[in-house]
């Protein structure tokens, strides 16, 4: 029985250590959330969608749209209830933001595509490539395409809607009687210098003239023609670029050459029918405008050329972006579609190498404006928006008109501050973003 | 009726079998789960009972059916299920030899060998020694140590005792081990569960803590959010999500904690674990809720694991946090992990604290059981049946201790057996040895007699022989039991001289002695006889006495005269008496004629039976006459048998018979009343008044009732009792004084006249006469007889007279037959006289006849010859 018991026991050993044998496991890696299949993103939107009503569109965007235009929409769209708002373009991500909290996000939002930084790094915008957009801004030039995309460049998250570069409509005539360069291209060279331009919008000034309507608008057409960061997050508005167009704002000021009034306000007298403004910067979009305001009684005086100082910018753009919780996404697609169609035409006839005859106007005499448009449409740099451009402009704007009449405040030092203050206190959203940056 | 009674013994015990297999299967496979994953299985209890139940096949066949099924079932894993049928194989044989080492057993296996290879196995499968393998083997050694402690209670004191055989009462050791595991397991189970219960609930309070200010932490970060970052972190906006997942990897840098914020449709917006960003995630999918305090949830994992711990071990403790103002969802998930090894790790120490409690006071217990309680056991089964072993003789042996106390126990222990030994010895001796004389007494002989007849072979022969001291009792009526007792222990050591292997000497009561000799012939009997004879007659010197004693032996031989004891003593008996009445001193082979006797002696006692109811009985009457005038002054009266078939009797031939048989007693109250309604009659009938004298025997007149008797008799008869003489013999007078004297007076004062019958033939004197209210003494013949001639006889009669005359005594002389005698008498002046000489004794008709003439002739007539 011994014997036994001890055989017993040596092949219990023995038995132990082969059962043991080459039965390593690989080491669990069990953690909650897991261990079933994962619904897709989609079915939870569609999911969401499905218990909303699906009878309205709601379309924001941050100008009133034409009759024309939505006409067009409800032709495209007949069966759908549809609801505009505009909202101030300053607030706009404010606003979505907070119609979002209350769950009143619009279906089509339509938006300046200089805000697409705050969107183009969330899902707030839906893949429009699910409808095959990309086929659309095929013929689009590669520097437009990038603010449509969301921040890694994956996503068509938004169409153009509108996309007007910016640029400067001047008396021709007033320019020839000053004896500054009249033609666009020639005047446009000669206002690259900052002194040139200064003394010009000196010269009207003595004779009660405006080049300008707003004391800092130089900055301002810096800050819009800028990237607020580079691709490596360095804050971009401590630039010469800056540093000039703020001294210009200073000088400016300090000698009154700005004319301090709204050009577009139709209640009374615009100084442009007064023809105390003989210069503005605007978009392509003001064309009709200028019209209005000029009401034919000007035409042929007016010229337009680009921005002085060598900026090339868009201004008052339009994208039209569907939200990732629109309840009714196809129709919403219709009008965004339709927008972004009839736009595409008009800038393909534009874009035609042939002479085209899109934005010319008596107005402005013999002026090819299209080309201008062609011309001023490759010239306009990358957009590179980023997530923290908002809040960056928002600071660095508060700073600067701190102490932007502080001419005891060399101006680049005042830059400089501000964008330490910016840095400061984005410091982190920047350090967050910046990796992000680094492995687009 | 209880339905056990109707259930064979074997049935019974294959359903508990069944039971008890079931029952260990089931509670393998539904342990108790404790808290994080600690599982205690009871399934070792029952298991344990079966060992204690059953055979080795049949628990060892049980533990592979049990842990076979529970491996199948994937209750435990292979590796374990071998190692717990090793255990019950190893605990089986070990309680074969010892049954009632279960605890010590089971500790030894899983220390020396179930422990070992469980570390073994774990050690392979994990690539080293774990915690969570520690803890596991400590608990498995811990739970087989209860168990087996809770089974050994319930099969020492429990209602199992019976079933497990146990003998009726415990044993220290037990009690010892028992006491002091229960001393230390009870305390160690409530502190651990109050500690498991502490524990638990700190852990609860540590995350708590934790979640708490961690959830501040991330609410006071989601609030300082503008609208606009809220909406971009929602929409996962990367700056937003990266420095929410920055502060979030922040926050649970410390704690470990890990940190997932999703929207109400439970995507993920933000996380300090990567791989889940942009995903969907639900908390408790993949595992289960295990338990729920105060918010907080305890998650443990789906999926097969080596064991409950290794599932907690992966296990989470997780808060959720709904914001809906901010439409976010925070949920924090703790890993178990740290809790359960600081668990574990406290656990473990206090496991091993047990253990090495419970394994120190085992092996006290054991040496205690090697010092002191083997000793113990060892005088207990030294002590155990001592009446027997020392009545069989046998040797015991009384084992030496270390211990003082056990050696003194021993030691006491040894004396009171020693004194046993003595007490038996004497008992012994008491009951098989007489004890005036030191001989082997009638119990012995009866013994040794059933030794040899059982040891007897057809060759085997012994002889027996069977004696008697003549007279021993007229020694001891007269010179009192002292000397009869000293006669007797001098006869016993004359006759022990005898004694040899072969020959071996009782005394069997009284007088009366036995001596067996084994293969002893007729011849060297006789032999032996002659010797003792010789022995015997020597005279005896006892104070200032010269004792002359003989013997009668009678001799009984085996096979020859019988085969029994019974048989060959009654005849050797016969045969003393056979020699006895050859003349005593002598000795007497049993012949088959002396069974004639026997049966004569048988016959005349049942004869007497009737004798009263028969009439065969008669009175005859001899006068006594005046010593001078020779008329009747008295009559004494005698007794006649006239059997109807046997013709007349004598009495010396049925009065020894009725002595003996008692029937004396009837017979003798039947003589004296008719003795006095003789007397009363011929007193009516005109004769004169003279008493009537009557033998009264030792049993009548010890007979408690003698006196109400004689009264009775008296009054019935109407005689007065001065009219009645009861002789009795000298031998009354040395018994029992006090109560002689008694009877004596009252039958004095009764009137009623005593007279010493036989004087002279017994062992007293005249002076101790003195004391007692005799009145008469009447000489006996042998001294009467040729007192003319015999110088002797002259000498004593004429003492006699002289002596009884000096105290006021009448003399009567008996038997008297020739001239010679009476002249001899009548000139030494006796009183009266009695004997054939004078008249003979006939029957009362004859008598009166007799006494009609003398009244006529007023002379002596002789006696007419029968």
């Amino acid at each position: 029985m011994k014997k036994y018991i001890l055989f017993l026991i040596y092949s219990t050993m023995l038995l132990l250590i082969a059962c043991n044998y080459g039965e390593k496991r690989e080491p669990i890696v069990i953690r909650p959330g897991h261990g079933v299949e994962m619904p897709e993103q989609n079915n939870i939107l569609e999911d969401y969608s499905e218990i909303k009503k699906i009878e309205e569109l709601t379309i924001w965007s941050f100008y009133e749209i034409s009759e024309e235009i939505k006409e067009l929409i409800h032709k495209g769209i007949s069966n759908s209830i549809i609801n505009y708002r505009v909202i101030s373009p300053f607030e706009a991500t404010n606003v979505y933001s907070l119609a979002h909290s209350m769950g009143e996000l619009p279906d089509v939002f339509i938006l300046d595509p200089i805000l697409m930084g705050s969107f183009n790094s969330t899902n707030a915008f839906i893949d429009l490539n699910t409808f095959n957009a990309e086929s659309i801004i095929n013929e689009y030039p590669e520097n437009l395409k990038k603010a449509l995309r969301s921040l890694d460049g994956k996503k068509l998250i938004a169409l153009p809607v509108e996309l007007f570069p910016a640029v400067t409509f001047y008396r021709y005539d007033a320019m020839k009687a000053a004896g500054f360069p009249a033609d666009p291209e020639e005047l446009a060279v000669y206002m690259e210098n900052i002194n040139n331009w200064l003394q010009m919008a000196k010269t009207f000034r003595e004779n009660d003239k405006y080049m300008i309507s707003w004391t800092y608008e130089p900055l301002f057409y810096a800050d819009i023609s800028s990237n607020v960061f580079d691709s490596n997050l360095n804050f971009m508005r401590n630039t010469n670029l800056f540093v000039n167009m703020l001294e210009l704002g200073r000088t400016v000021d300090s000698l009154g050459l700005a004319h301090m009034v709204n050009l577009t306000d139709f209640n009374k007298e615009s100084s442009i029918e007064t023809g105390k403004t003989i210069m503005f910067q605007s978009t392509f979009s003001d064309i009709d405008t200028l019209k209005k305001l000029t009401n034919g009684k000007e035409d042929g005086k007016w010229r337009m050329t680009r921005l002085p100082f060598g900026i090339y910018s868009w201004a008052n753009s339009a994208v039209a972006a569907i939200s990732s919780e629109a309840s009714n996404k196809e129709a919403a697609w219709t009008v965004v579609e339709l927008l972004s169609n009839r736009h595409i035409e008009i800038i393909g006839e534009v874009m035609k190498p042939n002479d085209t005859n899109v934005y010319n106007d008596v107005l402005f005499g013999d002026q090819d404006i299209d080309r201008l448009y062609r011309m001023l449409i490759e010239r306009i740099p990358d957009y590179n928006l980023t997530p923290l451009d908002e809040k960056a402009r928002t600071i660095w704007w508060s700073e600067v008109f701190k102490d932007s009449s502080n001419i005891s405040v060399p101006a680049a030092t005042l830059l400089n501050n501000c964008s330490q203050t910016v840095l400061d206190q984005l410091d982190k959203d920047i350090e967050a973003l910046k990796p992000y940056m680094k492995s687009k | 009726m209880p339905i056990k009674n109707f259930i064979p013994k074997w049935a019974m015990r294959f359903f508990i079998y069944i039971a008890l297999v079931a029952l260990s299967l089931f509670l393998l496979t539904q342990p108790i789960i404790l808290f994080a994953g600690i599982s205690l299985s009871l399934a070792t209890i029952s298991l344990l009972v079966i060992i204690c139940l059953y055979r080795i096949r049949e628990t060892i066949l049980a533990a592979f059916v049990i842990y076979g099924c529970a491996v199948l079932m994937s209750a435990i894993n292979l590796q374990m299920g071998v190692i717990y049928i090793l255990a019950v194989a190893f605990i089986s044989y070990r309680m074969k030899n010892n049954p009632n080492g279960l605890i010590q057993n089971t500790l030894l296996f899983w220390l020396l060998i179930g422990g070992p290879l469980m570390a073994i196995t774990f050690t392979i499968a994990n690539g080293e020694m774990a915690q969570i393998s520690i803890f596991i083997i400590l608990k498995e050694i811990i739970t087989a140590l209860i168990s087996s402690l809770f089974v050994d209670i319930l099969f020492t004191y429990g209602p199992l005792k019976q079933m497990g055989g146990s003998k009726k009462g415990f044993r220290f050791n037990c009690i010892m081990i028992h006491t002091t595991l229960v001393a230390i397991t009870i305390p160690y189970l409530i502190y651990m569960s109050f500690n498991g219960y502490k524990n638990t609930l700190g852990i609860i309070d540590l995350a708590d803590g934790t979640f708490v200010s961690q959830m501040q932490a991330i609410e006071s970060h989601l609030k300082n959010h503008t609208n606009t970052d809220l909406f971009a972190l929602k929409h996962h906006g990367v700056v937003q999500v990266s420095r929410l997942n920055q502060i979030l990897g922040e926050i649970s840098a410390d704690s470990g904690t890990e940190i997932v914020i999703t929207n109400l449709y439970d995507m993920v917006i933000g996380s300090n674990l990567e791989p889940l960003r942009g995903e969907n995630f639900v908390w408790y999918r993949g595992g289960s809720v295990a338990a729920e305090f105060s918010n907080i949830f305890y998650w443990v994992p789906n999926g097969e694991f080596k064991s409950q711990l290794e599932k907690w071990s992966y296990a989470y403790v997780i808060r959720e946090k709904v914001f809906y103002d901010m439409q976010l969802k925070v949920v924090i998930m703790m890993p178990f992990e740290s809790f359960l090894s600081n668990l574990l790790s406290l656990y473990i120490s206090q496991l091993w604290v047990y253990l090495f409690f419970c394994s120190g006071m085992i092996f006290l217990s054991i040496l205690f059981e090697h010092i002191f309680f083997k000793p113990l056991a060892k005088l207990a089964d030294t002590t155990t049946g001592i009446p027997a072993r020392l009545a069989g003789q046998n040797q015991i042996e009384w084992n030496k201790s270390s211990i003082v106390e056990i050696d003194t126990l021993a030691c006491n222990f040894k004396t009171v057996a020693d004194n046993l030994k003595s007490m038996f010895h004497r008992t012994h001796r008491l009951a098989y040895y007489d004890l005036l004389t030191g001989l082997p007494n009638r119990l012995s002989m009866q013994d040794a007699l059933n030794s040899l007849f059982q040891c007897s072979s057809k060759d085997s022969f012994f002889a027996l022989l069977f004696f008697d001291l003549d007279r021993f009792k007229q020694v001891n009526d007269s010179l009192g039991h002292a000397v009869g007792d000293r006669l007797l222990k001098e006869i016993s050591a004359r006759l022990a001289t005898i004694e040899s292997d072969t020959i071996r000497v009782f005394r069997i009561s009284g007088d009366e002695f036995v001596v067996i000799g084994e293969q002893m012939d007729q011849e060297w009997a006789e032999c032996i006889a002659q010797h003792i004879l010789g022995l015997i007659r020597k005279p005896v010197y006892i104070d200032q006495h010269e004792l002359h004693i003989t013997s009668s032996i009678g001799i009984a031989l085996y096979p020859k005269d019988g085969d029994n004891a019974e048989t060959l003593m009654r005849f050797a008996d016969a045969s003393m008496y056979i020699a006895k009445e050859e003349g005593r001193n002598t000795y007497s082979f049993y012949t088959e004629s002396f069974q004639t006797r026997l049966n004569e002696q048988l016959w005349l006692e049942n004869q007497l039976r009737k004798v009263l109811d028969t009439k065969q009985l008669t009175i005859y009457y001899q006068a006594i006459v005046d010593g001078v005038t020779s008329e009747i002054q008295g009559i004494e009266a005698l007794i006649r048998w006239n059997h109807p078939q046997k013709g007349f009797i004598s009495p010396s031939q049925f009065i020894p018979v009725a002595e003996q048989s008692g029937l004396i007693i009837p017979v003798g109250k039947w003589v004296l009343r008719e003795a006095c309604l003789q007397n009363k009659k011929w007193q009516d009938a005109g004769f004169p008044k003279i008493r009537v004298a009557v033998n009264l025997s030792a049993r009548q007149f010890y007979n408690e009732r003698i006196i109400e008797e004689i009264r009775m008799i008296l009054d019935e008869t109407g005689l007065e009792p001065r009219y009645l003489e009861l002789e009795i013999t000298e031998g009354f007078m040395i018994k029992d004084v006090d109560y002689v004297n008694k009877v004596l007076r009252q039958l004095k004062d009764m009137g009623v006249t005593i007279s010493i019958d036989d004087f002279g033939t017994g062992y007293s004197s005249l002076k101790q006469l003195k004391h007692f209210p005799i009145s008469v003494v009447k000489i006996d013949k042998s001294f009467v007889r040729s007192v003319g001639t015999n110088r002797n006889n002259s000498s004593i009669v004429k003492a006699i007279i002289a002596l009884a005359h000096g105290m006021n005594l009448k003399v009567v002389a008996e038997g008297i037959e020739i001239e010679s005698e009476r002249s001899f008498l009548k000139r030494y002046h006796c009183d009266e006289m009695q004997g054939h000489y004078f008249y003979q004794p006939m029957n009362k008709e004859s008598f009166t006849q007799m006494w009609e003439q003398c009244m006529d002739n007023s002379k002596v007539i002789e006696g007419v010859i029968f």
